[in-house]
């Protein structure tokens, strides 16, 4: 690195929780200021002025009067750090900003967003998750698996008790989906036949197919806390992981397999694709917690939220994948609890959803920085409901043309 | 604005706060790597600042008087925390190591210069301080200031590079 960008990414360092920071120091400056005695200002006796020095001090007193004390300090923070939401934010979603369709789970049931922001209700579903090509949804109602296309048509239906749940369809050919059935983990065909057992004492955390090679290889969560990675077909085990004590809220692998993200509230860890041995860690502290994470389409990036409980604010970042450490760079920050990150098929443009805020944000870091805020997302998606909309899930952004 | 606040106007108070606390917490948190400790530092000099107020001589600039405080201090922390550490008498600072930030890489690796080579950094590039107002803030010769930036620009070229 050349002096030059040395100089350069120096001058960009950011030092965290400024915003927060400077409220509780403005407090302590602000009481600590009442309570100090004042030299008067220095007098200058100017008759000619007295009329507008009256006039002005109308007007200061008045000034006061709708500025309570650290408003401005309170509203210069509440601008730079802490603005519940984006300022002139589209007030509906017109567009998607890259080509694909986005899958969003309310209480409505599942949609399918296209990219013109056009709308359709595929029924009431939930878990709802795309194949890999993004023709077909699989998605549970009652006690049922489902298959179903983009206009809602059902081509299959596959009744299991335990109740199905957090079906996902394999990569690549889809002639596999894996889902939870009670503490099962079962595998049925692309085409809703051969379903079967493929192991028992799993958790229900989202099983996660590896992408890539001829073979379908899964990994999953077991109930005594490790991870799991298996041929979908024979059964056999190819590796077996401990990993945190609480159980993951995601898994993912990267494209072409090398690496198996897990995501726990309080550990983000990437694990070798061949043994399950950990490449990278990331922990954080007591009150933060990691609520979300996605590797973006070609696998070099992560894109990890996490929330500051003490503070009430969230942070988005992205971390690099292939390298030694992770390389963070904050990519957005806010008051209140952020929803999930997603990456567009393109791998351009980042979703986060701002649940707080009722807001979806584009971002795309390349090659210009751009954000665009969309507003009023709760009501989009239950638009016939009476009373305050449930800020809705994406179940993902579906398929790079 | 800094007689404004010496003659009690909260405005003109809250204009310093703005315009000078920010740099100052920075200035703390690259030195020291520590969140509260960077907040307890810079609010701390802020307030001895403002206790100072009405001692204070309106002609020099408020900003370098106040960046001068926080940085010695800063200095001091730090080097306080390496003797504890290396005399090892308390636990690992479960605060650092979790954190978050340090794990950035330029962050990382200024965290790795000494405390003296960290605050010469952070007042040139994170405060836009010259060198020679450097050495006037630290009372050191400039050619102190200089070599101490060129060698820990070299020392973070490094750290960047093994990385």
């Amino acid at each position: 690195m050349t002096d030059r960008v040395l100089e350069r990414e120096l001058r960009r360092l950011e030092a965290p929780d400024e915003g927060q920071a400077a409220l509780r120091a403005w407090e302590m400056a602000a009481a600590e200021f009442e309570r100090m005695e004042h030299a008067p200002a220095p007098r200058r006796s100017r008759p000619w002025l007295r009329p507008l020095v009256a006039a002005t001090a109308v007007a200061a007193v008045a000034a006061v009067a709708i500025s309570p004390t650290g408003a401005t300090v309170a509203h210069w923070v509440s601008a730079r750090f802490s603005t519940p939401g984006v300022k002139h934010a589209k007030p509906a979603l017109v567009s998607l900003p890259a080509p694909g369709r986005l899958l969003v789970s309310s209480r409505d049931g599942a949609w399918v967003v296209s990219s013109d922001g056009s709308k359709r209700l595929l029924g009431p579903y939930r878990d709802a998750t795309w194949s890999p090509h993004g023709l077909f949804v699989a998605a549970v109602r009652g006690r049922s698996l489902i298959a179903l296309d983009t206009r809602g048509h059902v081509r299959w239906t596959l009744p299991r008790v335990p109740r199905p749940e957090l079906p996902r369809w394999s990569p690549g050919d889809g002639f596999r989906v894996a889902y939870i059935s009670g503490s099962t983990l079962r595998v049925v065909g692309g085409d809703g036949t051969g379903d079967r057992l493929l192991a028992g004492g799993a958790a229900p955390v989202a099983p996660a197919w590896r992408p890539g090679g001829s073979r379908h290889v899964l990994s999953y969560w077991t109930a005594d806390g490790q991870i799991v990675t298996r041929d979908a077909d024979s059964g056999r085990l190819l590796w077996r992981a401990s990993a945190g004590a609480s159980a993951p809220l995601a898994l993912q692998w990267s494209a072409g397999g090398k690496s198996l993200m897990v995501l726990g509230p309080s550990r983000l860890e990437l694990l070798d694709g061949r043994s399950g041995a950990v490449l990278k860690l990331l922990s954080t502290g007591t009150t933060v917690r990691f609520t979300a994470a996605q590797m973006s389409p070609d696998g070099r990036t992560l894109a990890l939220a996490r929330r500051d409980s003490a503070a009430d604010r969230s942070e988005v970042f992205l971390l690099s994948v292939g390298s030694r450490s992770w390389h963070a760079q904050q990519a957005l920050a806010g008051v209140g609890r952020f929803g999930g990150v997603q990456w567009s098929p393109n791998g351009r443009w980042l979703l986060l959803t701002w649940r707080d805020a009722d807001q979806w944000l584009f971002l795309r870091s390349a090659p210009a920085r751009r954000l665009v805020a969309v507003s009023n997302i709760g009501r989009a998606f239950e638009p016939d409901r009476i009373g305050s909309a449930r800020f809705p899930a994406v179940g993902g952004w579906c398929c790079a043309p | 604005m800094l007689r404004g606040a010496q003659a009690g106007s909260k405005a003109d108070l809250e204009e310093l706060f703005r315009r000078y606390w920010p740099p100052a917490y920075r200035a703390a948190y690259f030195v020291v790597h520590d969140r509260a400790a960077a907040e307890d530092i810079a609010q701390e000099a802020f307030l001895s600042a403002l206790r100072a107020l009405d001692r204070f001589d309106q002609r020099r600039p408020f900003g370098p008087w106040l960046h001068r405080i926080v940085v010695n201090r800063a200095i001091d922390w730090a080097r306080a925390r390496a003797l504890r550490r290396e005399l090892n008498v308390e636990p690992p600072d479960a605060t650092v190591s979790e954190e978050f930030e340090a794990r950035d890489e330029l962050a990382a690796a200024l965290a790795t210069l000494s405390p003296e080579r960290r605050a010469v950094v952070v007042l040139r590039y994170v405060l836009d301080y010259t060198p020679g107002e450097i050495a006037l803030l630290l009372d050191l010769p400039r050619g102190t200031v200089n070599s101490r930036l060129r060698r820990a620009l070299d020392e973070l070229a490094g750290e960047v590079a093994r990385d």
